[in-house]
């Protein structure tokens, strides 16, 4: 190899495990900005529209909360898997994101039937158009959140997340968090506010 | 000590942790994590969108000069050259040149997500193809989708070309969203050891505010089109209303307005680092000039006080001034690049004919804004807007950056072609470029002057034929641009070639004299940038390490 190069002193280095966590902010960033701009349509559209709710409005408060217990659950095993991982348990942080997974999966699942329950179409107004762009949204951030949950727990199985750098078990944690906190900020939004 | 030495071979036990990692999918152009390779995809996209929607805006004007076209032919074309010409060129451009050249300004070996990169330019490259399919496939429900309307022939909902066009909207934005991010992440996290954020080079630390700009901006853009798709969709026409049209019009420009000058902030960044490298001299002060990068960033979200006509803002006195402020600071940085040039030390470039086309057009942009003030040349001679209005996009927006990135195209192809570019069909280039810009606008500009419409598909009227002759002045315009780009892909094709041929150890590795990190590796530089990762000890690596050769 004779190809000219640098001749500045080095300063080589490990990579930086807190990457990913900065990428996972940066996603959170772009995600609560899209929300809050569908909040902001639900209220500018509600503002200027008489006769808001549809008549034909079905809503279930049983499966509301059960989304809301689901995310609640999702939320806590996500913290025990920080836990898991700090106190060098790699079962119990495997166990947790797994359960954080699965919650999150039962709740697109059920969020899923919740639509087709519903008897919406959006071609029903502003109520309706709305309401079917923020499930689409809150979809999209859940299933965001099954992957970095997901790439968390294939991370702790295979060693590469332990005591000595839990940076990224912090981060889905946090993330996870941040995933509940958009369902419950859409269903204050939609189902207290209306 | 010199500036350069023999690159070694690599030795047994050296540190490889920061090399790129071995791969786990096979090496494609679909799952490369070289950055470099990705950045030059961007750059030739860029070019192909522009081409096609140089010729679409061709067809237009030259339509303008006879019988013209229906409203609905007009619509179609008229979506394919604005939204391809505003998404699909002078942010892919720019993107390329920060993915090939960011992680090399800061002393990285890759980005920090290199994968992402790759699948954000091929989501970016799949949307573009999807918008241009969208005008095969009919009609769209509304102008451009500014003013989304139902049409009778779309029965309960969008019409195909909608559909596809959302869809394309949807996966550009959000693509280029990921790309931002990624960028983003770099400039924080993988900065060479001494590296810090006042160290950065202008460029890089243009780039790092702009990318968080996209990521305040992409998302309320995506979050709308989402609302469109299903209202358009659907047949709901919550939109077709006024307080419907409206919220959709807050929601486009949010993203729209800003994104006009979104593709200035690399542009000022590329263009100070440019005029530093070849005056060879420092600039009077780094942290001033990124402050006035880092300023035009925030006053461009100003320009949404503007609302949904900012054509009309320059009548309303609290959009004018906001509007008028961010000539503030892109002018005091042009006065920066005058006070760092010193004729006895200018080593003389291609690229600085670009910058001062650049400038020229950002003048000529300004002088007219100056007697835009009139409701004459604001509402057109049908009141809905005048044809000056689209002499001022043509020059501003899309004129002046074009010249901007080429001039970093030309000043960085050493590193992105392993050879610097033809010069000669550089300056013809540019020639046509500026011709055709200037004839471009000016045709426009006049035709507004004279009371012609914007956005027209066939002139009518006592004064049509004389538009109609405005029209032709502004068809030699778009054929010379499109003659400059053109000649570019010929340019960029034979150094590519030539490139090949040339033994690598007789390329310079730093043919300006630069004092950025860029310039310390090979030309190309190899696929992990840098043998070495260096410790940066100053915000001009080179010029440091040179002083400290010299004693």
């Amino acid at each position: 190899m004779t190809a000219p190069q640098l001749a500045l002193p080095s300063g080589e280095r490990r990579p930086d495990p807190t990457i990913t966590v900065y990428g996972a902010i940066a996603l959170a960033v772009s995600l609560v900005v899209l929300l809050g701009t569908l909040a902001a349509v639900y209220v500018a559209l509600r503002a200027g529209t008489h006769g808001w709710l549809p008549k034909a409005l079905n809503r279930d408060e049983y499966f509301d909360n059960t989304l809301a217990v689901t995310a609640f659950l999702s939320v806590v095993a996500g913290w025990w898997g920080v836990y898991g991982v700090v106190k060098g348990s790699r079962s119990q942080a495997v166990t947790a994101l797994s359960i954080v997974v699965l919650m999150d999966a039962a709740f697109l699942n059920l969020l899923t039937y919740v639509v087709r329950q519903s008897h919406l179409s959006p071609r029903q107004g502003g109520y309706a158009l709305v309401w079917y762009a923020l499930v689409v949204a809150i979809g999209a951030v859940f299933a965001t959140g099954i992957g970095v949950a997901g790439i968390t727990l294939a991370r702790v199985a295979g060693g590469l997340v332990s005591t000595a750098d839990p940076s990224l078990a912090w981060c889905a944690a946090w993330y996870g968090t941040f995933v509940a906190v958009a369902w419950f900020v859409m269903y204050y939004l939609v189902h207290v506010v209306q | 000590m010199t500036l350069t030495e023999t690159r070694p071979a690599p030795a047994a036990g050296e540190p490889t942790e920061e090399l790129v990692p071995a791969a786990v999918l096979p090496e494609s152009p679909f799952t490369t994590s070289d950055h470099k390779r990705i950045g030059r995809y961007y750059i030739a996209a860029a070019l192909l969108f522009v081409l096609v929607s140089t010729v679409v805006a061709v067809v237009l004007e030259i339509s303008l000069t006879g019988t013209g076209t229906s409203t609905l032919e007009y619509d179609r074309l008229f979506s394919l050259h604005s939204t391809s010409a505003a998404l699909l060129f002078l942010p892919l451009l720019f993107l390329g040149l920060a993915t090939y050249l960011v992680p090399l300004q800061v002393g990285a070996r890759r980005l920090a997500f290199p994968r992402l990169q790759a699948l954000a330019f091929w989501g970016t490259l799949f949307g573009g193809a999807l918008l241009q399919l969208s005008y095969l496939f009919g009609k769209p429900n509304g102008w451009g989708i500014a003013y989304p309307t139902a049409l009778p022939f779309a029965k309960g909902g969008a019409s195909r070309a909608t559909d596809l066009w959302v869809a394309s909207m949807v996966l550009i934005t959000v693509c280029m969203a990921l790309a931002a991010a990624n960028l983003l992440v770099t400039v924080l996290k993988l900065r060479a050891p001494g590296m810090t954020m006042a160290r950065v080079p202008v460029f890089t630390w243009s780039v790092f505010a702009v990318s968080a700009g996209v990521l305040l901006t992409a998302p309320v853009f995506a979050g709308g089109l989402l609302v469109l798709y299903l209202d358009q969709h659907f047949g709901a026409g919550v939109f077709n209303n006024a307080n419907g049209g409206l919220v959709w019009q807050r929601m486009l420009w949010l993203y729209g307005r800003p994104d006009v000058y979104l593709v200035a902030v690399p542009a000022l960044g590329a263009l100070t680092d440019i005029v530093a490298t070849h005056a060879r001299r420092a600039l009077p002060s780094l942290v001033a000039a990124k402050g006035l990068v880092f300023a035009t960033l925030v006053l461009a979200f100003g320009v949404l006080a503007a609302d949904r006509t900012v054509e009309h803002a320059v009548l309303q006195p609290t959009p004018t001034v906001l509007t008028a402020l961010i000539a503030v600071p892109i002018g005091l940085l042009v006065l920066m690049w005058l006070g760092t040039i010193r004729p006895s030390s200018l080593h003389l470039h291609i690229s600085l004919a670009y910058v001062f086309g650049f400038v020229a057009l950002l003048v000529a942009g300004g002088v007219n804004a100056v007697i835009a003030p009139s409701q004459h040349l604001q509402g057109g001679a049908n009141g809905a807007g005048s044809a000056w209005t689209v002499g001022q996009v043509h020059a501003v927006m899309f004129g002046a950056p074009t010249l901007a990135a080429f001039a970093a195209i030309y000043h960085w192809a050493p590193k992105i072609y392993g050879m610097a570019l033809n010069a000669l069909l550089g300056a013809l280039q540019f020639l046509c470029l500026l011709a055709g810009f200037v004839t471009m606008a000016a045709g426009q500009w006049i035709a507004g002057y004279d009371g012609a419409p914007w956005h027209v598909g066939s002139y009518t009227g006592p004064d049509a034929s004389n538009w109609a002759n405005y029209a032709k002045v502004s068809s030699a315009g778009g054929l010379l641009v499109a003659l400059g780009l053109l000649l570019f892909c010929g340019n960029a094709a034979i150094s590519w070639a030539r490139a090949r041929t040339v033994p690598q150890p007789s390329r310079p590795a730093n043919p300006y004299g630069g004092t950025t990190l860029e310039w310390g590796t090979s030309s190309p530089p190899p696929e992990d940038n840098f043998d070495a990762i260096p410790e940066v000890r100053s915000a001009a690596p080179l010029a440091h390490l040179a002083e400290e050769a010299a004693g």
